[in-house]
């Protein structure tokens, strides 16, 4: 069975990865193919219009199909990295800020405003405790890779940059941004710190309609499910991927996102 | 074991009895760097499937080790807090770069003179697999391999193809006997010769380059077929690199050290070495060279040696034939083995001696400049009646060299008729 994936160009690793997921999948259940796309707006178009079977979503791309769609769409697979994920709050050593609720008053550094963990959610969960941006607080935005939900992970590091330069008191990021930042050293634990961890959370997910055919789905899902990381190609797909292995999406992980994007029609910081 | 954490603390243990695979104390260091490297490698040392207990009495980890679980495939079994101690049990999830534990705490034995070679196959990295798999690489026989890396292309990956215990004991001999060609030699002794002796050598010398550089660059071409699990080998084999070219560069200093120079070298020479520098069988190249034309070599050394007109070429020849010794004494081990697992492979170097033969045959002319230097060496000069005087005593070399070839060829385990046959189709250019 031939199968159209359609994915966003965020870095030139992605011809990479998907040239890699085209060649180990030559043989399987499902014969995957691709087409990118500049923007995870293109490609929530192209899937509502029928152009590609399948597209591997961020989870604002994934929420935008579902409110879209009024839920006639579903999440297949995932990385083993998009469950659970968390956005942290990053402050100062010392800092003295320990909740949301702290930073009345502060400038709050977030990535780009389509970025789910780096904005949309960050200020979602502000909003739960009842702070707006600009009553409350000062949103310093880092919109750098706006139509690429953070994938860059450029937004990011401007947001570690501006709270290291005390151009933002606070900031949010991912946590797998904030691991790697920590483990390659080129956070200084001595200078920054996590104050506030988010509720769990899940991330990107490959997404169809419902109108893709229960069969199809579930060779795609076992397709994937079963790549082996002892295999070359995938083990390097996987790295560049970010995953150890591919399990079944957690759509209970979306209800905060979902809330966070309906009615306003917001994706972002508004 | 894991202690039991305050009455009532938030997410006490249940788990008390569960004894950990790896434990990593990271003592009052934040999340950062040195403490992720830390549990890094903890995670490894628990292994697949394995538990790991992490302890730490900085409060900031609390909230990072759900994150780092779950980014480093693992989750967490337990979680337990204390006054200063928080303290975690983690399943290891099995991944690529979760396979297996390392050895720790296997110890070589001592021998006399040092750590032996021949006593390192101890724990995993004594274990000689019988195949070799094209993605381990260059990961160290014993070594975890971390899974996913390239396939590299070594094409001799089978224990059976390669791989001799008598190896190590000839590679132990290798290092010990290393020279200098430089500082070894009593150069400053080199004696003024009579101008027909000093022509004898230096076209001897010729000769003995050109067919040292054909066993310099056969073992070097299947060194780098060998699969690196298969260590021993490799590393003997680059100690014939090595001793070739310390012959290559001993002969041409003598050729060129008394104001002779390099002389003849002919196409039957050129024509004999290619056809073993062409060879792609390891098996059968190995036989050509090691035991068929190195083997041959060690009775044109002695005769050279014996009968060397000054005590300098004498040492240069003598010192040459103790490493061509060891080279033989390999190659006979090696295809002696591989014919007691594979008999049928007789067949192989049979074809491979007549496919060369008949190759050779092609080439007109002989070796008249070594045969008539050989003669000179044994006639004690280049008068007429030295050169014929020298000759039966080159003929008697030619006989003796047969009847020692056949005495190897039955070594390796040949019958005596087959080895008569072979020895016979042998090339004259003796490699």
């Amino acid at each position: 069975m031939e199968l159209t994936v359609g994915a966003v160009a965020y870095d030139p690793k992605v011809v990479t990865i998907w040239e890699l997921i085209r060649d180990v999948t030559a043989g399987a259940p499902a014969h995957i193919d691709y087409v990118l796309y500049s923007t995870y707006e293109a490609l929530v178009e192209a899937l509502l219009a029928g152009a590609v079977d399948l597209a591997w979503n961020t989870n604002t791309a994934f929420v935008r199909t579902y409110l879209r769609t009024q839920g006639r769409c579903r999440g297949l697979v995932m990385r083993d990295t998009d469950r659970g994920y968390t956005s942290k709050l990053i402050a100062p050593v010392d800092s003295g800020i320990a909740r949301l609720e702290d930073l009345r008053g502060k400038r709050v550094a977030f990535g780009s405003r389509d970025s789910g963990h780096a904005a949309i959610l960050p200020a979602y969960y502000l909003r739960q405790a009842g702070l707006e941006a600009g009553r409350d607080y000062r949103a310093v935005p880092f919109d750098l890779d706006v139509g690429k939900h953070g994938d860059t992970g450029a937004s990011e590091g401007a947001v570690l940059d501006a709270v290291r330069k005390g151009t933002a008191d606070v900031g949010f990021v991912g946590d797998p941004f904030w691991l790697r930042a920590l483990a390659t050293g080129t956070v200084d634990e001595r200078e920054l710190e996590a104050v506030w961890t988010s509720p769990p959370y899940s991330h990107c997910t490959f997404t169809a309609l419902s109108t893709l055919s229960e069969a199809a789905a579930q060779t795609f899902v076992e397709t994937f499910v079963h790549m082996d990381p002892a295999d070359p190609r995938v083990r390097r797909m996987m790295d560049l991927e970010g995953l150890r292995a591919w399990v079944p999406t957690e759509l209970s992980g979306y209800g905060d996102l979902i809330a966070a994007m309906s009615g306003s029609g917001r994706d972002g910081l508004g | 074991m894991m202690s039991q954490p305050p009455e009532g603390a938030p997410g006490a243990f249940d788990i008390v009895q569960a004894v950990p695979d790896a434990r990593c104390d990271l003592g009052t260091l934040p999340p950062g760097q040195a403490g992720l490297l830390l549990l890094e490698r903890a995670r490894r040392d628990a292994g697949a499937s394995g538990l790991l207990e992490v302890v730490t009495r900085h409060a900031r980890w609390v909230a990072e080790m759900p994150s780092w679980a779950r980014l480093h495939s693992a989750e967490v079994v337990a979680f337990g807090d204390d006054q200063t101690h928080h303290r975690w049990l983690l399943r290891v999830l099995p991944g690529p770069d979760v396979r297996g534990r390392p050895d720790w705490g296997v110890r070589l034995p001592r021998r006399a003179g040092g750590v032996d070679l021949r006593d390192w196959l101890v724990g995993q990295a004594g274990q000689v697999a019988e195949r070799a798999e094209a993605w381990w690489g260059l990961v160290p026989r014993g070594a975890v391999a971390e899974a996913g890396g390239p396939l590299w292309p070594f094409t001799l990956a089978r224990r059976e193809a390669v791989w001799d215990g008598e190896t190590a004991g000839l590679l132990e001999d290798a290092t010990r006997r290393q020279w200098n060609a430089t500082t070894d030699i009593a150069w400053d002794s080199l004696p003024a010769l009579p101008d027909d002796l000093e022509w004898a050598v230096c076209q001897i010398m010729t000769f003995l380059v050109e067919n040292e550089l054909v066993a310099l660059y056969v073992p070097a071409k299947f060194l780098a077929q060998i699969h690196p699990h298969y260590l021993e080998p490799v590393l003997f084999l680059a100690s014939v690199v090595y001793d070739e070219a310390r012959h290559v560069e001993v002969f041409t200093k003598r050729a060129l050290a008394n104001g002779g120079g390099l002389q003849y070298s002919s196409a039957l020479s050129a024509w004999s070495l290619h056809s073993l520098f062409v060879q792609e069988d390891y098996f059968t190249a190995s036989f050509l060279l090691h035991v068929l034309g190195e083997g041959t070599f060690l009775d044109l050394l002695s005769f050279v040696a014996e009968w060397a007109p000054d005590p300098v070429t004498a040492e240069v020849v003598r010192r040459a034939r103790s490493d061509e010794q060891r080279h033989v004494a390999y190659g006979i081990a090696h295809v002696r083995r591989v014919l007691r697992e594979a008999s049928q492979r007789v067949e192989d170097l049979v074809a491979a001696a007549e496919a060369r033969q008949a190759y050779l045959q092609a080439v007109s002319g002989g070796q008249p400049m070594m045969t008539l230097a050989l003669a000179m060496l044994a006639g004690g000069g280049g008068t007429p009646a030295a050169v014929d005087a020298g000759l039966p005593t080159v003929h008697a070399l030619y006989a003796e060299m047969h009847r020692r070839r056949v005495g190897r060829l039955q070594q390796v385990g040949l019958p005596e008729s087959v080895a008569e046959h072979l020895s016979r189709l042998h090339t004259p250019n003796f490699m």
